[in-house]
C-alpha cells in the first residue's frame, strides 16, 4: 500500500517531474519499496514512466511512449510503451492508448498497490513567466 | 548464412533511427544498456550550427530506480560529461557542434549520457534503515520479545551510543548482546569506537556485528571490527542467531 499521495517535484531536473511515495507491505517491516512516476515536461507525445524499486532495482517497470527502443534479446523489438518485469526485464509490448490516469490504475493493479490518494496529472509544459502589470 | 562485412553493417545501421518531434530530431542510436533499452540523443538548430542532448533522458534512468540526483552525484556527472566534452547542467548532457561535426558530437553526447546512467546500475547495497529492520526480523524470530531496538546506552567514556538491536537475557531484565549493524567502510571506525567504550562499561554483554557482505566493507575492516565483536555476515544470520542465544528460547511475552 502507498503511504501517502503522489507529489511533483522538478528540483535538479528541469527536463522532467518525479514523484515518489514509499510503499509497504502491512506486517512486513523488510518489504520497503517505492512507486516512482517520472514524467518528461516536454515532449510530445508525453514520456511517462512508472517504476516499483525495491532495494534500488526497478523490479517493475511501465514506460509509455518511451521515445526509445528496446532490443530485446529473444524477441523482436519494441519502440513504443512497453512494461519490464525484473528480471528478465524483455520489453512487453502494449498497444493500447490510454490516458495518464488509466496507465496509473493499470500500473497499480499490475503492481498489486493500494493507493487511496487524489490523483494530480504530471505538469506539462514549461511554466509561462508572465509579468504583473 | 555467410556473415560478411556487408551484412554487418547493414546489420548495425538498421539500429539506427531518427524521426522528428517537438523537441527536435530524436536519433536512436545503437548503443545499449544492460535491460535492452537503446540510446536516444536530440539534435536542435541553435544559432548557426547545432545543440546536441539527452533531453535529460539518461538522467532519468538513474531516477527511475529510487536515486536522487545528490551534489555528489552531479559532480561526478559532470566530470563523466566532460571526459565527452559535453556539460551535464539540470539533468541535461548536452555540447554545441557544427554541421560538419554533427555525427561525432551525436555519438558524443549518446556515451555520455549512458556513463551518466550507468551510475545506477553499480552494485546495489541495502539501505541502512532497510539492513537495520531486516536484522532486528531475523532476531526477533529467535528471541521473540527479548530485543529491543534502538535504545540509547553510555559508554564507559560518558558518551551515549543508540545501538540498534539490544538481546536482554531470558528473564528479559538485563542485556545480553549489543548488535550493531555496518553497511559500509565509513561506519567501521565508529562502530570500533562504539564497541571499545561499551565494552569497558558492560563486561558481560556480548558486542555483535552484522555485516552487509555486498558492501564497499573491506578484509583490514573486518579484522579491526573482529578485535572488538563477533562479526557475522548478513547471508549468515539464520545459522548463526540460532545458534547464539541462551537456550534460544522466546521469553514469555
Amino acid at each position: 500500500m502507498a503511504r501517502r499521495a503522489l507529489r511533483w517535484t522538478h528540483r535538479s531536473h528541469g527536463d522532467y517531474v518525479r514523484a515518489s511515495v514509499l510503499v509497504v507491505v502491512p506486517d512486513r517491516r523488510a518489504f520497503v519499496g517505492y512507486l516512482q512516476v517520472q514524467a518528461h515536461r516536454l515532449r510530445t507525445p508525453p514520456k511517462v514512466s512508472f517504476s516499483l524499486v525495491y532495494r534500488h532495482e526497478r523490479i517493475l517497470g511501465l514506460d509509455v511512449e518511451p521515445g526509445h527502443f528496446h532490443r530485446n534479446l529473444m524477441r523482436e523489438s519494441v519502440n513504443a510503451t512497453h512494461w519490464q518485469v525484473w528480471p528478465k526485464m524483455d520489453a512487453e509490448a502494449d498497444t493500447r492508448k490510454l490516458t495518464y490516469g488509466q496507465w496509473f490504475s493499470e500500473f497499480l493493479k499490475r503492481a498489486k498497490i493500494s493507493y487511496h490518494y487524489p490523483l494530480a496529472s504530471p505538469p506539462h509544459g514549461i511554466q509561462l513567466g508572465l509579468d504583473l502589470k | 548464412m555467410k556473415v560478411d562485412a556487408a551484412h554487418i553493417r547493414d546489420a548495425v545501421r538498421a539500429l539506427v533511427d531518427a524521426k522528428e518531434t517537438n523537441l527536435g530530431i530524436e536519433v536512436m542510436l545503437p548503443v545499449a544498456y544492460p535491460d535492452g533499452d537503446m540510446v536516444t540523443v536530440i539534435v536542435e538548430k541553435s544559432g548557426g550550427g547545432f545543440v546536441v542532448h539527452d533531453s535529460s533522458f539518461g538522467a532519468m534512468r538513474v531516477t527511475a530506480t529510487g536515486l536522487r540526483l545528490s551534489q555528489s552525484f552531479v559532480a561526478k556527472s559532470k566530470e563523466l560529461a566532460a571526459r565527452y566534452n559535453c556539460s551535464f547542467i539540470n539533468g541535461r548532457v548536452s555540447l554545441l557542434t557544427t554541421t560538419h561535426g554533427l555525427p561525432m558530437a551525436i555519438a558524443l553526447v549518446a556515451n555520455a549520457s549512458r556513463a551518466i546512467a550507468d551510475q545506477a546500475t553499480e552494485t546495489r547495497r541495502h539501505t541502512d534503515v532497510e539492513f537495520r529492520n531486516e536484522v532486528a526480523d531475523r532476531l526477533k524470530a529467535v528471541v521473540g520479545p527479548r530485543v529491543r531496538e534502538n535504545e540509547e546506552v553510555r559508554g564507559k567514556s560518558g558518551r551515549l551510543y543508540r545501538v540498534p538491536a539490544i538481546v536482554l537475557d531470558v528473564a528479559q531484565s538485563k542485556p545480553e548482546h549489543f548488535v550493531a549493524t555496518v553497511t559500509s567502510r565509513a561506519s567501521v571506525l565508529n562502530h570500533f569506537a562504539e564497541f571499545y567504550d561499551l565494552s569497558d562499561a558492560y563486561s558481560d554483554v556480548r558486542n555483535d556485528a552484522v555485516y552487509d557482505e555486498y558492501a564497499d566493507i573491506r578484509k583490514e575492516d573486518l579484522l579491526l571490527l573482529g578485535r572488538v565483536c563477533e562479526l557475522i555476515a548478513f547471508n549468515q544470520t539464520k545459522i548463526r542467531f540460532a545458534g547464539m542465544f541462551d537456550n534460544a528460547q522466546k521469553a514469555t511475552p
